[in-house]
């Protein structure tokens, strides 16, 4: 009687596919929030964490030995692609914009989040970038120097001034003190 | 003095603050998950293809000049994605055509320093908020007039939208105590619904007041 059998790979790469879910169920959501973070807009986000993830799948033979270093690095380069294009597109631009003939006085109720998502907007982007990559996906800064090709001197010049123009809205105001 | 050391830490908590509701759609769970079947898949039909690869470079020859020509008119009629005016008493009109405005939107909210904050409605997001339609919630490009003078001190209000169709965006108002969320999920009925079909709009108001009330 003749038996199917799988052939010499068949084991392996059921082995690999399971190791690849489980990987993606772990590490999905933070590759996403990455992505979100990087690229400010969910949909963009998730079409970036999708094709970051189907590269690092068909490459999982090299992506296994450290998976999560791996597809970090394919997603922060699939975002700054995203990046490129974006520059080269026409920007959006509001339908009609008029100016407020008075300041409307809600400042006092923004969000703490929303004020650093501002200041973030307000960084050149070299800095911007930098900083979520040192502070949200952990790299250090000769990390980044290697992932931007770029001297680990300029990193850490965009990680102080970036951290110190966000100075103001990460720290806690200061109580006065009466004399 | 801070150090760059403890700004950075501040910085980082901010940021996974920041993003900590914010989860992989249905769609992008089951795509990735798909991924192991399908290019097992693709492996045995790539043999087929390869006896007949004549047709297929015809083919791509001919997309990328449909695709050049589409990328051309495309950039002759790039159309603007969003409104945010302020009218004379005060209000502040919300107009959205597509998603892709909304941080658009937002930036300009937040610099007129109104706290009405655009929010994707997206399956999966772990934030659930109370939201209800207002007249012209479906519509290619739904208008809101609020005004923010009524709206109560530390209320967000969240406008959501989600993309319903081609050009076509849902929206749903809502509003939370504190800073909005990065996403909010469909509600069980009402806005968000994936199976929710567009309707024609109905007559919509001018200006519609919020009275800040619970």
């Amino acid at each position: 009687m003749d038996v199917l059998r799988p052939g010499p790979g068949h084991g392996r790469r059921l082995h690999y596919d399971e190791e690849f879910r489980q990987f993606a169920k772990r590490f999905l959501p933070t590759l996403l929030r990455g992505a979100y973070l990087l690229t400010r807009d969910v949909d963009i986000a998730e079409d970036a964490v999708q094709g970051t993830m189907l590269g690092v799948f068909k490459n999982w033979d090299k992506a296994r030995e450290a998976p999560e270093a791996y597809s970090r690095r394919a997603l922060i380069n699939v975002c700054r692609d995203q990046w490129r294009r974006q520059a080269r597109r026409p920007q959006e631009g509001p339908l009609d914009d008029t100016t407020p003939d008075e300041a409307s006085g809600f400042g006092d109720v923004l969000a703490e989040r929303d004020a650093i998502e501002a200041a973030l907007d307000d960084l050149p982007k070299a800095q911007r970038e930098v900083l979520l990559l040192r502070f949200y996906f952990d790299l250090t800064t000769i990390q980044i120097a290697e992932l931007l090709d770029t001297p680990e001197g300029t990193v850490k010049s965009h990680v102080h001034r970036g951290l110190r123009q966000l100075r103001d809205v990460l720290s806690p105001p200061q109580e006065e003190v009466s004399a | 003095m801070i150090t760059d050391d403890e700004l950075g830490a501040m910085l980082r908590e901010a940021l996974l603050a920041s993003v900590s509701e914010l989860e992989p759609s249905d769609r992008l769970w089951a795509e990735v998950d798909a991924y192991p079947a399908r290019t097992v898949r693709s492996r045995s039909r790539s043999r087929r293809v390869r006896t007949r690869r004549f047709l297929p470079v015809v083919t791509v020859g001919v997309a990328a000049i449909f695709a050049v020509v589409l990328f051309a008119l495309g950039r002759a009629t790039v159309s603007p994605s969003y409104a945010v005016t302020v009218q004379s008493d005060g209000a502040v009109r919300v107009t959205l055509s597509e998603l892709s405005g909304i941080s658009g939107v937002n930036a300009r909210l937040r610099r007129l320093g109104v706290p009405v904050v655009v929010v994707r409605i997206i399956d999966g997001c772990r934030t659930h908020v109370s939201m209800s339609y207002f007249a012209g919630a479906i519509h290619p490009a739904p208008r809101i007039t609020l005004m923010p003078r009524e709206i109560a001190k530390g209320t967000t209000v969240l406008l959501g939208a989600k993309s319903i169709g081609p050009n076509t965006v849902e929206m749903a108002i809502g509003r939370v105590k504190g800073p909005a969320p990065a996403c909010v999920a469909p509600g069980d009925s009402g806005p968000g619904l994936a199976s929710l079909s567009p309707v024609a709009p109905s007559p919509m108001p001018q200006t519609r007041h919020l009275d800040g009330q619970s």
